[in-house]
């Protein structure tokens, strides 16, 4: 109670200089706070680009040669083949699940009675559905026996319906792809990002015959499961040097076939955003140290401000420790009370700023600073005002009552 | 009631060693009012710090109420001092942004007495000193001669067993001097020692006894 008066006192007595000091401290928090909430935003920014594709994903397409091999001028054109993946799944180990597929940008006209629009045509495999995470909102997915079949059916994106069906339920109807009729057995939902186009899935092996692809593939995706990244690097590798030894190219053209592994970009971007947030954290820590120096930097005025006043307490039976506590509260007070501040202002901004971005399709996501990490700042904030006032409150307790009365 | 033997105590300035005291023997009895006199330099200030354990001391033996006051830290210094000694400046020395009550009660803040019960007894001895009206007010606006009753007040608090009081009317007219005087004689009568360091004839010669320091020695 008393000491609380005390305190009380003696910030009133300076209180532009503590509000001053106090200023850069919660300016520290604020800082850090803001920053840290960046970086998480940041993160989940990326991690939400990533949600579309299975991480632990490869995904191999073909290109043009760029070097001379075993005689072949470069420029040669790569075309995939259905025995590629076949070969891959039987010769590369470790593979979870595995599809070929047939792209069409451009996208063919498909139509419903007198309703007609453009969309993307894609040739794929039952396994496909694991590589691009994929719901089937109404229907099933392709199967089995479609590929085997080769039954004219699709799985259209559920925007489609809207689209071209109207009120009507598509499953069942029969639908145009470029003059061609297929029967619609499914609709799914793909949790991807909104850019991406519109799509239509048919069995790979009706799409080869449809359009007269024969047993051309555009892209063999691949999934390595739980493997780590050092695995999945040389799965990688050895789908090169079989593809090289199959298509005549060598196994060092860049250009030959492009690899994306998933898991690979995953790591590289979250290694740099760690990286990026230890840095955010070492800047806002610097920024509270300057602050707190601050702090230390006015206790030390003040005890020497006070030096006749504490001698006085002395003579009256104050122990050096019951001085020590006196300007130790006293700057725990202030930098409380101030971090305090700043780690509230921080926590606004944050909550602003994540309703301006919520619902756009940005690379900055939920910025936020979770609870932990509060209280871990508050904390922090507690022993840091500690530490700021140790040294001045040790000086206020090794103040001699003889010298400190005499000075009167 | 306090007891000296052969005291010694030098400072250290710079290079050279400044001999304050050089044996002192002292016996001041249970209630005894003396006076301390002596030239400046002759180091009367600095035998009140050792009696007051505001100071140590260098050689010899220091007994106060028969315990033997030597080598204590600042923790124990500070504790006997609560318990034993009521101190009276010649500068006051008031807490400035306390008023006069809370000035009189801080000693036994120290002594963690309740913040009730120590009001309580501050205004009580506000009282004897005759500046209950004053209670509120702050050191700057009181007079010399009040300050000094609000320390004497503040020296009493404790219930001390010694009053030192060094050069307590130094900064008083000489009307204000002897009431503050006639004070610290009223408290003596109570039993309590009083001790008072002074240059003044006639404060020194209203006491028991005189001591005359010089040179850092007792010379009568």
């Amino acid at each position: 109670m008393e000491r609380w008066g005390e305190i009380w006192t003696s910030i009133k007595k300076n209180k532009l200089r503590t509000v001053l000091t106090g200023f850069s401290i919660a300016w520290g928090i604020f800082m850090l706070v803001v920053l840290m909430g960046v970086g998480t935003g940041l993160r989940n920014g990326t991690k939400a680009q990533f949600r579309d594709e299975a991480i632990h994903s490869v995904v191999i397409r073909s290109g043009n040669t760029s070097l001379e091999y075993q005689g072949l001028r470069p420029g040669r054109k790569i075309q995939f083949r259905n025995s590629d993946l076949e070969m891959i799944t039987s010769d590369v180990k470790g593979i979870e699940h595995a599809t070929a597929r047939c792209d069409n940008w451009s996208g063919f006209p498909v139509s419903y009675k007198s309703q007609a629009s453009s969309y993307r045509i894609l040739g794929i495999q039952p396994e496909h559905r694991f590589v691009q995470k994929t719901d089937i909102v109404s229907g099933r997915y392709i199967n089995e026996k479609d590929e085997t079949e080769k039954r004219k059916v699709a799985v259209l994106d559920e925007k489609i319906k809207a689209d071209i069906f109207g009120d009507e339920d598509p499953l069942g109807k029969w639908i145009s792809i470029s003059g061609i009729p297929f029967q619609v057995v499914g609709l799914f939902r793909d949790e991807g990002s909104e850019n991406q186009s519109t799509i239509v899935y048919l069995p790979l092996a009706t799409y080869q015959v449809a359009f007269n692809q024969q047993d051309r593939i555009s892209r063999i995706i691949f999934t390595t499961g739980d493997k780590s990244l050092k695995e999945t690097q040389e799965m990688v590798q050895q789908c090169i040097q079989r593809l090289s030894e199959i298509h005549h190219f060598s196994p060092e053209d860049p250009r030959a076939i492009h690899v994306t592994n998933m898991f690979e970009e995953y790591e590289r971007i979250t290694k740099t955003l760690s990286g990026m947030q230890l840095f955010i954290l070492l800047i806002g820590l610097m920024t509270i140290m300057a602050g707190l120096v601050g702090v230390s930097n006015i206790m030390i005025i003040t005890v020497k401000e006070r030096t006749h006043e504490i001698g006085i307490r002395k003579a009256l039976g104050a122990t050096p420790m019951s001085i020590m506590k006196l300007v130790l509260f006293e700057s725990l007070v202030i930098t409380s009370f101030f971090g305090y501040i700043g780690l509230l202002f921080g926590v606004v901004v944050l909550e602003t700023a994540s309703k301006f971005v919520q619902g756009t399709n940005a690379v900055f996501v939920n910025p936020e600073i979770d609870f932990k990490t509060a209280v871990g700042a508050l904390v922090f904030l507690v022993i840091a005002g500690a530490v700021a006032g140790l040294v001045p409150s040790r000086r206020a307790a090794h103040i001699k009552p003889v010298d400190a009365i005499r000075m009167n | 009631m306090i007891k000296l033997e052969n005291i010694h105590k030098s400072y250290r300035s710079g290079a050279q060693q400044l001999k304050v005291l050089t044996g002192i023997d002292l016996e001041i009895n249970k209630g005894e009012m003396v006076a301390i006199m002596g030239s400046s330099g002759s180091g009367k200030s600095t035998l009140l710090n050792i009696i007051g354990m505001l100071d140590g001391y260098d050689e010899g033996n220091y007994y106060l109420d028969d315990m033997l006051i030597k080598d204590l830290n600042e923790k124990q210094a500070a504790r006997f001092r609560g318990k034993y000694i009521g101190f009276v400046f010649q500068s006051f020395n008031l807490v400035n942004f306390k008023n006069a009550l809370e000035n009189v009660a801080l000693p036994l803040y120290y002594q963690n007495v309740a913040r009730k019960e120590r009001n309580q007894r501050a205004m009580e001895y506000l009282g004897k000193v005759g500046l209950e009206p004053w209670a509120t007010h702050l050191p700057g606006e009181l007079s010399g001669g009040q300050k000094q009753r609000v320390a004497v007040a503040r020296a009493l608090i404790n219930n001390p067993k010694v009053i030192l009081a060094d050069e307590p009317t130094g900064a008083l007219d000489s009307h204000t001097s002897q009431e503050v005087i006639d004070l610290l004689k009223e408290i003596n009568k109570q039993g309590i020692t009083v001790i008072v360091v002074t240059h003044e004839n006639d404060i020194a010669a209203q006491t028991d006894r005189i001591i005359q320091l010089k040179d850092g020695q007792i010379i009568n």
